[in-house]
């Protein structure tokens, strides 16, 4: 090893001198003590949130401003607690059409005037749409936030969804979806989603290309009309704003939205089930992923930060288990990470890993074994601490970005979150200890999990020699073959 | 994680946005921003400490003042190389332990080089500060630089060069058009190097080019965060007070680009692309400090927000193009906008050569509107308090710039003031005296 360490000009007469005398320069170049060891950190200083508040005006639609002075940006999100889950069977895609449509035309604007004033405020828009929300995202100067304001309230209360916008978007998310098809995990998840949660849930997310063409201006209006109320929606404003001004402000922009009575579809608790077989997703591909998962409790449980440190534990970073073991240690995978994953009732602890196809069966059994590893063993202090130390750290960092925090403070509402639930948030991951895991393990992990692989299948591979039992779909979701140790069935469908 | 080269937007506009911006020393007092502190080591490694106490948190910016300019004749790609080798190890920490220690508290880190500057930045709760300094001024004072560290980032930056011209096959024109704008090594040549000149570099060459730039004196170190003065200071001292100066003065490479541009319209058939495209390259000779914040503003009506003159025109009206992009970069004295676009056949590459070449003359000819002024003025005051009050990265790393752009920091001034004085008047002298076709440059690029 060669360590290059500036000689300074007195240094260099020293080490001309200590080198006639034929002395190491490792001696010269003693370095000093505090530089040998990373310095222990200090006491974790303590979070004060900014200032919270939050009023529900006339027609029902709340507000929630964060108090920041330190920024002259204002970031503004609309929350309207609708999303995939509320498209009817056969039009899944509705949610995310109507969000995009908001934009796309008002009584008194067509598209490119409400494009032309978006820009004119430098106004960024993103719109994000979950399975049982969405979320539009606006930002903007302080001193623009009435014209702002203006602008946005008539997406909500005065949209014309215009026919020709409608053919747009359609068309736009249909190819968006197709390009989507690349996209190897996404699938997986996707399968593994509605192989969770279906029947129990009718549509938990994932939309069909096939079945936007069914949607038309009838159905937007209806969704609008049903759905997108302020009775069933939250303006969130961080920046520098008080909620006294914000709510004068609001109150004015929103007051022609009216409110109506919701009715939105029950969402039943799905139990963490045993799985018998790998479900194949065929589709041409170079690589292999494999997905696994099951469901867990919901956001508002108990045992939502044992899960938290859990997932941390076993695949949350790179110094966390899985990609310890299968990259670094035994080099099955490219990656493998694992993740949290909430909506309305409902969780789902899941695993993603990329991989070859000669290699897909021991990445299995690994992922499995180190499953079961933290179902019977507890994680030792260090492994502990590390991953709380991540977890906390992380979450302050995630606090300055201020569209995560008003997210933070969405989900609050939505999952019907304790008030206190992000302010105790670090108290709460520092007190899960080593038995609090491998019980969150235990509940959770015990059963055999969903695993689906998504790549080309190769009917010459003897799979039959990996797993016992494998169904084989195509990228539509139809069940092409079923293989099973003993006899094969084809299915063509 | 991968430290290459920030996506060609960060490091095109991001961090040309800050030199533009800078440059123009504003930093004038606005709410949300506060004047930071400053203080220089005797070694001469300079300090700016901006206290933020909203969140527990820190960034830290160690900038420092050698780019792709000062890759050795022969040896480009050197300055990318070496941001590279920061994380193989250091006397006291391993090779990518640096990520590992910065990961584990929950952090985020990242680097970028450009044409004049190297940045290694990290943002961590702030209890963890004492972690930074003891990691950076570990590599700024033993870098371990070995045959093998030297090969394997060779190696690893060789792959990506072949895969990047694989996977972004347009990349290469991005480029290319930097050596037909700027006929001089030092300037037109790729900050990412090529696989014969990565393969040129010698461990020997990695030592001179550390020992000669990455020294306390050639450096910047700006925090922003939940932190204190005092304690700073006291940290500061203890991890970068002994790290030895390095060569007193640096010359950088000069030039000088009268002469025309001998390709200044050529058309590239490439087997690896499969939708023709145009990569449009523009220089701007002897810019003046003065007139800086104004080429912003031009950057802003051709290009920023789909109601921007050449967005609106060849997306929106036209639609012959399909994907826009652009900005302006500058070198030195020098200044260039880049535009490349992608249109669904040749024909249609040719309207936008067109459209682009009649909307630069129509910048020379004809006075911009108020209401485009004001829109640009919007957007550029978004740009600007984003930079300054968006979060600790932004800041410190705005400020790290504007120190080792101007080695100060200004007096607090009229930067929003002067901003409100633009008038469309001076945006069209501007466009009379930059705007030449003799130093546009436009690359067709067909599949082949």
């Amino acid at each position: 090893m060669k360590v290059v360490k500036r000689p300074g000009p007195t240094l260099m007469a020293l080490l001309l001198l200590l080198g006639l005398l034929f002395l190491s320069p490792v001696m010269v170049f003693s370095q000093e003590r505090f530089r040998r060891n990373p310095p222990y950190p200090d006491p974790l200083l303590p979070l004060r949130f900014p200032p919270v508040e939050t009023a529900v005006l006339e027609n029902g639609l709340k507000l929630i401003t964060i108090t920041r002075l330190n920024t002259r940006l204002v970031t503004l999100q609309v929350v309207v607690q609708a999303g995939e889950i509320d498209s009817p069977p056969g039009f899944s895609g509705l949610a995310t059409v109507t969000a995009e449509m908001l934009l796309k035309g008002t009584q008194l604007m067509s598209a490119s005037d409400i494009e032309e004033a978006l820009d004119n405020l430098g106004m960024e828009v993103n719109v994000e749409v979950n399975a049982d929300y969405t979320i539009f995202t606006f930002s903007c100067l302080d001193d623009h936030l009435d014209q702002a304001l203006n602008l946005i309230k008539s997406f909500f209360s005065e949209p014309s969804f215009p026919v020709a916008e409608l053919t747009y978007v359609k068309r736009d998310l249909y190819y968006r979806l197709l390009s989507s098809k690349k996209d190897l995990e996404k699938i997986g998840f996707n399968f593994l989603l509605k192989k969770l949660l279906t029947p129990e849930i009718t549509n938990p997310g994932p939309i069909e290309e096939e079945e936007i063409k069914n949607i038309g201006q009838k159905e937007v209006v209806a969704f609008h009309r049903r759905l997108i109320r302020p009775n069933n929606s939250i303006v969130i404003i961080n920046g520098p704003v008080g909620l006294n001004n914000a709510s004068l402000k609001v109150s004015q922009a929103f007051n022609r939205w009216v409110a109506r009575p919701i009715e939105r579809p029950v969402v039943p608790r799905v139990e963490n089930k045993n799985f018998d077989r790998v479900y194949f997703v065929d589709l041409p591909a170079k690589d292999y992923a494999v997905i696994i998962g099951n469901t867990i409790s919901p956001f508002n449980s108990e045992d939502y930060f044992h899960l938290l440190v859990m997932n941390q534990i076993i695949g949350g970073v790179t110094s966390s288990r899985l990609f310890l073991n299968l990259r670094e240690t035994k080099g099955l995978a490219y990656y493998a990470f694992s993740n949290v994953y909430y909506l309305k009732n409902n969780g789902i602890f899941w695993i993603r890993a990329r991989t070859s196809l000669e290699t897909t069966g021991e990445v299995v059994r690994e992922i499995l074994n180190e499953l079961n590893r933290l179902a019977e063993i507890p994680p030792d202090p260090l492994e502990l601490e590390r991953a709380k130390t991540y977890l906390i750290g992380n979450f302050l960092l995630q606090l300055q970005n201020p569209e995560q925090l008003n997210k933070k403070l969405a989900l609050q509402n939505i999952y019907n979150l304790p008030d206190n639930f992000w302010t105790r948030y670090l108290e709460n991951i520092m007190f899960v200890g080593p038995e609090n895991v491998r019980e969150a393990a235990r509940k959770y992990l015990s059963n055999k999990p969903l695993i689906v692989v998504v790549g080309k299948f190769n009917p010459e591979f003897d799979y039959l020699k990996i797993f016992d039992n494998i169904e084989v779909y195509n990228p539509k979701g139809q069940l092409q073959l079923k293989l099973q140790k003993g006899e094969t069935n084809h299915e063509n469908r | 994680m991968m430290f290459r080269l920030k996506s060609r937007k960060t490091s095109a506009f991001l961090i040309s946005f800050l030199s533009l911006i800078l440059a123009t020393t504003l930093l004038a007092q606005i709410p949300g921003y506060n004047q930071p502190n400053q203080f220089t080591l005797k070694n001469g490694l300079k300090v700016i400490v901006y206290e933020d106490d909203s969140l527990p948190v820190v960034s830290v910016v160690m900038a420092y003042g050698v780019g792709s300019r000062n890759d050795p004749e022969d040896r480009a790609g050197l300055a990318f190389l070496m941001q590279h080798l920061m994380f193989q190890g250091s006397r006291n920490v391993s090779p990518m332990q640096h990520i590992n220690y910065i990961q584990n508290t929950g952090g985020e880190l990242n680097a970028a080089t450009t044409f004049d500057k190297t940045f290694f930045y990290e943002t961590v709760p702030a209890n963890q500060l004492g972690l930074v300094f003891w990691l950076e001024s570990d590599r700024l004072s033993s870098l371990d630089i070995n045959e093998a560290n030297v090969s394997r980032i060779k190696e690893m930056l060789i792959n990506n060069e072949n895969q990047r011209r694989i996977q972004e096959p347009y990349s290469r024109y991005f480029f290319l058009v930097d050596e037909i704008l700027f006929p001089e090594y030092s300037y037109g040549h790729a900050l990412t190097g090529s696989p014969d000149s990565l393969n040129r570099i010698t461990v020997e060459d990695v030592i001179t080019f550390y020992r000669k730039y990455y020294v306390p004196n050639n450096a910047v170190l700006s925090l922003s965060g939940d932190v204190k003065l005092p304690k700073v200071k006291e940290l500061v001292s203890r991890y970068f007070e002994s790290i030895p100066r390095g060569p007193e003065s640096i010359s950088q490479p000069t030039v000088d680009f009268r002469s025309i541009f001998s390709r200044r319209d050529q058309t590239m058939f490439d087997p690896l692309v499969s939708i023709p495209a145009l990569q449009f390259g523009l220089r701007f000779d002897g810019v003046k400090k003065e007139d800086y914040l104004l080429f912003r503003l031009l950057e802003y009506i051709l290009l920023n927000g789909k109601k921007s003159r050449l967005y609106n025109k060849l997306v929106n009206k036209e639609r012959v193009a399909l994907f826009l992009d652009g900005g302006l970069e500058n070198r030195g004295e020098y200044l260039s906008l880049k535009i490349f676009l992608t249109a669904n056949n040749q024909l249609m590459v040719d309207r936008c050569k067109k459209i682009l070449t009649e909307e630069l003359a129509r910048l020379r000819s004809e006075m911009i509107s108020d209401k485009e002024l004001l829109r640009a003025k919007t957007r550029y005051r978004i740009d600007y308090f984003s930079h300054l009050t968006g979060n600790n990265l932004s800041r410190a790393l705005t400020l790290a710039e504007f120190y080792l752009q101007e080695g100060n920091l200004p007096d607090v001034n009229q930067e929003l003031s002067q901003l409100e004085k633009v008038n469309s008047y001076a945006i069209l002298s501007l466009a009379r005296r930059y705007l030449k076709e003799d130093n546009y440059c436009f690359i067709t690029i067909l599949p082949r």
